[in-house]
């Protein structure tokens, strides 16, 4: 397969993010309005181009199109067509929609999405420690200046800057990791370093006590550090509510999808290699990840709860999932058989899939509603700008509660699915560490109902906001009430319809696959 | 025929909620939920008739069904006859609710979501009765909660809102415990069918007493807070005194059985039968003998009426629990009829509590009095019901009680029996104060009541469940032997191998008891 062939959606993405580039130069109008149809055109041409590649074994050169590849790729762009949606200007001059202000901006907003998208595409296919990093900062870089630019306000600026430094740092701590992993074994391509690090862990597969040399271990655990900021992963979650305050809407959607993805694929990835293909790790990884996991999703949902901004409360929730995502690392890292780690890498890739359309739909709905006071931004933040909104909009209100609910993992929603095939691998090992995990995390799924519900009682009851309801209508823009209608129908029937569920789950159990030789 | 009209049975109603959805006009909305629930009535009919020769299926066989097969969710059906008598409570109640609705929701501008709840609701309770797949009730056990936060959370009282999240909140924690169950024991089993899953919790070689223990705790967990048991029943009085009549009636006279259903068909053959009698299920009989007396003792002193109940229902289910874990045939034959029982009573009741605060604009008992001088078709109702759910003799309301108290002395002795009758006679006290306090003495109301009687769609509504009260009582041994074999199953140990142990006490030969001649 050639380069060209192999890096096909990467090329559409980075092509139509060079020509939007070029395009935001101009003054007009025009420009600014074609700029997401170009966005979302490439969206859908890399999408379409990783559909349609079959994927190969060949792991010779440094990118790979491997099933999990192919998964990460058809995920990051289909789910981005939710964001393309969310931003898009409605206003005449196309500079802004009620939630986002790009100035003459709007050209390069959606330039700088799809060079995230491209990252997060080449990470997913990336099979060398340089690749993978660069992959990982190509997601990265853009999502500081989308956070900058989305609204001329003090907020955002601050929250840029804040993600900025404190993203720079924790790209520092992984290239260490790297270094250190480079170091130990000499090579820098996945199978070679496989290769090498093998003999040195005495072939047994799965976890064992001593014999992973120290250097190993220390790499593993800087690139988990270092990755963990962008899953927001306790002890790297501070920034996350200020963030995601301070971005407009559609951008705080963004940003809890892709650097989470990125991240995750990314450690799946370091797991695998760093474990010599055989998932062999120092017992202390392994204790690391379980206690990150349970300090994740508790510290998320309990700080959840205390947030009066809906957007923090998601941001907050958005900590809660990664620590639900990372259940799933713990489970495949502690699995003892090839068929558990196939399910955990399985379940971990479905979960985010899930997360991504639950996020959306939550995040557009807020678009969506009018705020009740001008700043910082027109459209709902609190609760107090939702509340009654369902009342109102019934719509919005029915697609607020789909999200919700999903999001605490209500039947009859994607995210029901998403947890039990997350909880189902730590369950079946039998392991009484990843069973207490399995019972931790549903005991989170029931502290996280106390918010969720809380936005949709929200919703549907004027509470005790003495402000009257404001006169002002919803945002009339067809892609934004598009994107959320079609993220709450993708809930629901991936909630019920068992044959779509089951082949997305399949095509989940592939990508992990992938990673396990099969 | 009769497993494709199982399948339709559930899907019907969602279907119908697909359509309700649509329809602008309340009226319609409301005819369009009548005609949906009333045929799913006769599917259940037709369903249930077919149970009574044995079980009915649907999708039992592997590859045969709709399913997940990367999590084991596959789409199992079966009903026999303790399900079929739960269903037909059901589709019987959910035209009567739809029919009952106050004309106050009618008037607002999101009727139409109302009656797409109520059938959602519907199905997902048919769902969980007929369901043969553990995960696929666990589903629709958990899809009861969205359509019933919905429509408390919209219409409800006041403090719907809170309401609305205790109730959620309480029965999702419960049963997040039991998924952690079902997902363990479905490994050890390598399928979630129930009869392969409660074989394999009995077979100590997959399973080990320990386990065993953690899977008991697991699943009481759940439904001890669906039921509700005591100190678990703090959800439930505010969630009754909130949610709208309509509601009400549902949560009370039909959810309040997935609890029992759910304790009859998963928890006890999973965590006790063919075990010898331990702490767990002694403490499980306190609890319940602590939510008889207590629960009698609470409704005592309400005001509320949807509280009286509220609280009767927490000492009544108590005795329905109790004859559970009595794990005899009587005794479990007793407590199929007491759920029938108490949901024909509690449903009938809780219409016509709706239908005089309707009328006098309040539930409470001491803002009222003499009300059965102008209404004296709702006063002979209101006290023939609550003679049902007293347990007068002739009514259904005897029949489960009795049985139920013999299958408990049966298994756990006098001495429990003795406590666990103590909530009739405090059931009597409670509820001849309310009826005495509102119908007689001198006539007042608050002001702005119309005290009319009950009009024509009122006694629609209440005549064919006292048809069904009636008829429990006077002849139930037609009953009684549809589920006999079914609930003697459920008892006996699905792992060969297993002795047959009664709970708690000493077993005494029960099958000779309350039997019919020529038998």
């Amino acid at each position: 397969m050639s380069l060209v062939h192999t890096m096909l959606p990467e090329l559409i993405l980075l092509i139509a993010a060079g020509a939007l580039f070029i395009v935001g130069a101009s003054k007009a109008a025009a420009a600014r309005r074609a700029s997401p149809v170009i966005a979302l055109v490439a969206l859908v041409a890399a999408c379409l181009a990783a559909v349609f590649t079959e994927p190969t074994d060949a792991r010779g050169a440094a990118v790979v199109f491997d099933q999990l590849g192919k998964y990460v790729k058809e995920i990051a762009c289909g789910v981005s067509v939710l964001f393309v949606l969310l931003a898009w200007p409605s206003s005449a001059d196309g500079s802004s929609n009620r939630s986002v202000s790009f100035g003459t901006e709007t050209g390069e907003y959606f330039a700088l999405l799809l060079v995230a998208v491209a990252g997060v595409c080449l990470t997913g296919s990336a099979h060398s420690l340089p690749t993978l990093f660069l992959g990982f900062e190509l997601a990265s870089i853009p999502t500081y200046i989308m956070v900058t630019m989305s609204r001329p306000q003090v907020q955002a600026q601050e929250a840029g800057i804040k993600y900025f430094f404190l993203g720079a740092a924790s790209s520092a701590v992984l290239l260490l990791g790297v270094a250190y992993l480079f170091g130990a074994t000499g090579e820098m391509r996945f199978d070679r370093i496989i290769d090498v690090l093998k003999p040195v862990l005495a072939g047994s597969e799965g976890p064992t006590f001593g014999g992973v040399p120290t250097t190993v271990t220390l790499a593993l655990v800087l690139m988990i550090l270092g990755l963990s900021f962008k899953l927001a992963a306790v002890p790297l979650h501070f920034y996350a509510g200020d963030v995601y305050q301070g971005a407009a809407t559609p951008v705080t959607a963004a940003i809890s999808f892709i650097p989470k993805i990125t991240a995750l694929v990314a450690i799946l990835k370091i797991l695998h290699v760093a474990g010599a293909g055989t998932w062999t790790f120092d017992p202390k990884v392994l204790k690391l990840l379980w206690i990150m996991a349970v300090l994740t999703m508790t510290v998320g949902n309990v700080l959840a709860l205390w947030q009066s901004n809906v957007k923090r409360v998601l941001a907050y929730s958005s900590v809660a999932h990664s620590g639900y995502l990372l259940v799933g690392v713990a489970a495949l890292a502690m699995a003892k058989t090839a068929d558990a780690r196939q399910e955990g890498l399985a379940s971990v890739a479905f979960y985010v899939t899930a997360y991504g359309l639950m996020n959306a739909a939550a995040f557009g709905v807020l678009q969506l509603l009018p705020a009740r006071t001008d700043a910082p931004a027109q459209t709902a933040e609190t609760y107090d700008d939702i509340a009654g909104a369902g009342l109102r909009f019934p719509g919005l209100g029915l697609a607020m509660t789909i999200g919700c609910l999903s999001l605490i993992g209500v039947p009859a929603t994607v995210g029901f699915f998403g947890k039990l095939y997350l909880l189902r691998p730590a369950v079946l090992s039998g392991e009484p560490m990843l069973v207490w995990l399995a019972v931790i995390t549903m005991i989170n799924a029931a502290i996280s109902a106390g918010y969720y519900l809380k936005i949709v009682a929200a919703m549907w009851t004027l509470g005790d906001a003495e402000a009257p309801v404001s006169a002002v209508p919803a945002e009339r823009s067809l892609p934004i009430w598009a994107a959320v209608t079609l993220s709450a129908v993708a809930i629901v029937l991936l909630g019920v319809v068992l044959p779509l569920t089951s082949h997305l789950l399949a095509q989940s159990q592939m990508a992990g696959g992938s990673l396990l030789g099969r | 025929m009769t497993p494709t009209a199982l399948f339709l049975l559930v899907l019907f109603p969602f279907l119908g909620a697909a359509f309700a959805c649509l329809m602008k006009a309340p009226k319609v909305a409301r005819t369009w939920a009548l005609l949906v629930s009333f045929c799913t009535f006769v599917f259940s009919l037709l369903v249930a008739i077919a149970a009574g020769d044995g079980r009915v299926t649907w999708g039992m066989d592997p590859g045969n069904t709709i399913e997940i097969a990367q999590i084991g969710f596959a789409v199992r059906l079966a009903c026999d006859g303790v399900s079929a008598w739960l269903l037909l409570l059901t589709t019987l109640l959910m035209p009567l609710v739809i029919l009952s609705v106050s004309p106050k929701i009618d008037a607002r501008p999101d009727a139409r979501w109302f009656y797409t709840w109520l059938l959602v609701l519907l199905g997902s309770i048919v769902g969980c009765f007929v369901a043969g797949d553990a995960l696929l009730f666990y589903f629709f056990f958990e899809l009861t909660l969205v359509p019933c936060l919905l429509l408390i959370g919209i219409w409800g009282g006041p403090d719907r809102r809170r309401a609305a999240g205790k109730f959620f909140i309480y029965t999702f924690a419960g049963s997040i415990f039991m998924l952690i169950g079902l997902l363990y024991l479905g490994a050890k089993a390598g399928t979630f069918e129930i009869g392969a899953l409660v074989a394999a919790a009995q077979n100590p070689t997959l399973v080990s007493a320990n386990a065993r223990f953690w899977l008991a705790l697991a699943f009481l967990a759940g439904f001890l807070v669906k039921t509700p048991v005591f100190p678990l029943h703090t959800w439930q009085a505010p969630t009754y005194a909130e949610s709208p009549n309509s509601v009400t009636v549902v949560l009370a006279a039909i959810m309040s059985k997935l609890g029992t259903y759910g304790l009859l068909r998963l928890a006890i053959p999973i965590g006790f039968v063919g075990l010898p009698p331990g702490d767990l299920i002694e403490t499980v009989v306190a609890l319940c003998l602590i939510s008889i007396v207590y629960g009698g003792l609470i409704a005592w002193v309400q005001k509320d009426m949807a509280r009286i109940m509220a609280f009767s229902s927490v000492s009544h289910l108590g005795v329905c629990v109790l004859a559970i874990l009595a794990m005899n045939t009587i005794g479990l034959q007793g407590a199929v009829v007491y759920m029938l029982a108490h949901g024909l009573a509690t449903a009938a009741l809780f219409f016509l509590i709706g239908m005089i605060a309707d009328r006098t604009g309040t539930r409470d008992i001491t803002e009222m009095s003499g009300l059965f001088k102008s209404m004296p078709i709702a006063g002979t109702l209101l006290v023939g019901f609550t003679m049902a759910s007293i347990g007068l003799p002739l009514t259904s309301g005897f029949v489960g009680e009795f049985l139920s108290l013999q299958g408990v002395m049966n298994a756990m002795g006098l001495g429990i029996a003795a406590v666990a009758s103590l909530g009739i006679i405090l059931g009597a006290i409670y509820m001849l104060n309310m009826v005495a306090k509102i119908g007689f003495g001198p006539e007042r109301a608050p002001e702005g009541a119309v005290l009319r009687d009950l009009s024509g769609r009122d006694l629609f509504v209440l005549l064919p469940i006292a048809a069904a009260i009636l008829l429990l009582g006077v002849m139930p041994t037609p009953v009684l032997d549809s589920f006999k074999r079914d609930v003697a199953m459920l008892r006996t140990p699905a792992y060969s191998g297993l002795p047959i142990h009664s709970t708690v006490g000493p077993a005494q030969s029960e099958e000779a008891v309350f039997q019919e001649p020529g038998q």
